[in-house]
């Protein structure tokens, strides 16, 4: 028989932070999607149109990803899969630090292209109702209808993935934020086109493109140590997670515990790992065993799976 | 067409006969104001200049003009405009 990990019994707080992060993720995919139809109607096929394109098609998969991980991590453990899944957001996550390295990657090259090429833009007059005005005001209001919503959902996104500790919606507000970075790159450069730089705009991009690589790099090296087993760290400000010593301590302050050591490990949003203890009495351990888990499942519901091992003194 | 541009702006035209490859090449030298031809908006050359908006509805013909001058391209686009009502 194997043995199988029991559900997790989460609190109503994440229940509750979870079901709104959904929400937010759902309306941004709605708001992506309806960009995506928008440009393809009214770009025709220009190819800075297509790449602009791209990069909404880009953009969709943190948010998809981060619901996907967000459901596959409720299923139970089956014999087939005794731990359950409680790591599909760690996978999600992966893939999200994939394609802001991937966003980070074509911005690059295309800036990188454009300052070579040294072919200063032409952006002339268009006519609207019947008036001439300067094509650049037009990208300008297109690109506050992009960047304005994608700057308050990354800022959702980031302030929601906290609390349920969920490292594939944090990514996304990273995307979310490398969005609306490069777009605001291109409203200085519109404005740096007009008054005569025509370098303005790749130049700014070129430097948006080098803080969106940053961050990948570090949202893949986070993802990649999250799934070989590192210390947990809290998501967003990245500090040593403080379950781990808290753990030590109260395993430590247990009147039958001499010392205690612990090893834990991020499952998702919840943690698994071994504590060795050391007893002073040995005397009903199985008991005693028994209640020190409850005890710390009923303080920490994150520390969901614990084995406490005990070692002779 | 030409012309009226040139009255409008009080310039004196001077025209040059080339090949559309050679009239793109002048606009990026600084060489020319401004080209005509056979260029529509589906013309492979646009990614390489400026270009106005079509001053014949239905030709759809534009005039190229030299890469990143939008203070130019505005005004020629401006007296386009006003000159197809």
């Amino acid at each position: 028989m194997s043995r199988l990990t029991p559900p997790v019994s989460y609190p109503a707080s994440f229940v509750d932070a979870e079901r709104r992060a959904k929400r937010i993720a759902a309306y941004s995919i709605v708001y992506v999607v309806s960009t995506i139809v928008v440009m393809g109607l009214a770009a025709g096929n220009s190819q800075a149109m297509k790449t602009v394109w791209f990069d909404d098609i880009l953009g969709l998969i943190p948010p998809v990803s981060f619901l996907i991980g967000a459901v596959v991590a409720k299923r139970r453990a089956t014999p087939e899969h005794p731990y359950g899944f409680l790591r599909a957001p760690m996978i999600g996550h992966l893939a999200n630090a994939l394609a802001l390295i991937g966003f980070g990657i074509m911005l690059f090259a295309e800036a990188v292209t454009t300052l070579l090429e040294a072919t200063p833009p032409s952006i002339g007059g268009t006519v609207v109702l019947g008036e001439v005005i300067w094509g650049g005001w037009v990208m300008l209001a297109a690109l506050a209808y992009s960047i304005i919503p994608m700057a308050v959902f990354g800022r959702l996104k980031e302030r929601a993935a906290l609390p349920i500790h969920d490292r594939a919606l944090y990514a996304d507000a990273a995307m979310a934020k490398a969005d609306w970075l490069s777009g605001g790159a291109a409203v200085l450069g519109v404005l740096g086109v007009g008054m005569g730089f025509w370098w303005a705009d790749a130049t700014a991009a070129l430097v948006v493109a080098l803080d969106i690589l940053h961050d990948g790099v570090g949202q893949i090296r986070g993802a990649v140590s999250r799934l070989i087993g590192a210390k947990p760290r809290t998501v967003g400000r990245d500090s040593e997670d403080a379950l781990v010593d808290a753990l030590a301590r109260e395993l430590s302050a247990l009147d039958w515990v001499e010392s205690a050591e612990v090893r834990l490990r991020e499952e998702g949003h919840v943690l698994f790992g071994e504590a060795c203890v050391v007893a002073r009495d040995t005397a009903e351990l199985p008991r005693r065993i028994a209640h020190a888990r409850e005890l710390i499942r009923e303080r920490h519901w994150r520390m969901h799976d614990l084995t406490i091992t005990v070692a002779d003194r | 067409m030409l012309e009226r541009i040139a009255a409008e702006l009080e310039a004196k035209l001077t025209l040059v006969c080339a090949s559309e490859a050679a009239l793109v090449a002048a606009l990026r030298a600084g060489e020319l104001e401004l080209a005509a031809g056979a260029f529509d908006g589906d013309s492979p050359w646009l990614e390489k200049v400026g270009s106005t908006l079509p001053y014949s509805r239905h030709s759809g013909r534009l005039l190229l003009t030299p890469p990143g001058e939008n203070r130019w391209l505005m005004r020629l686009d401006q007296l386009i405009v006003a000159g197809s009502r």
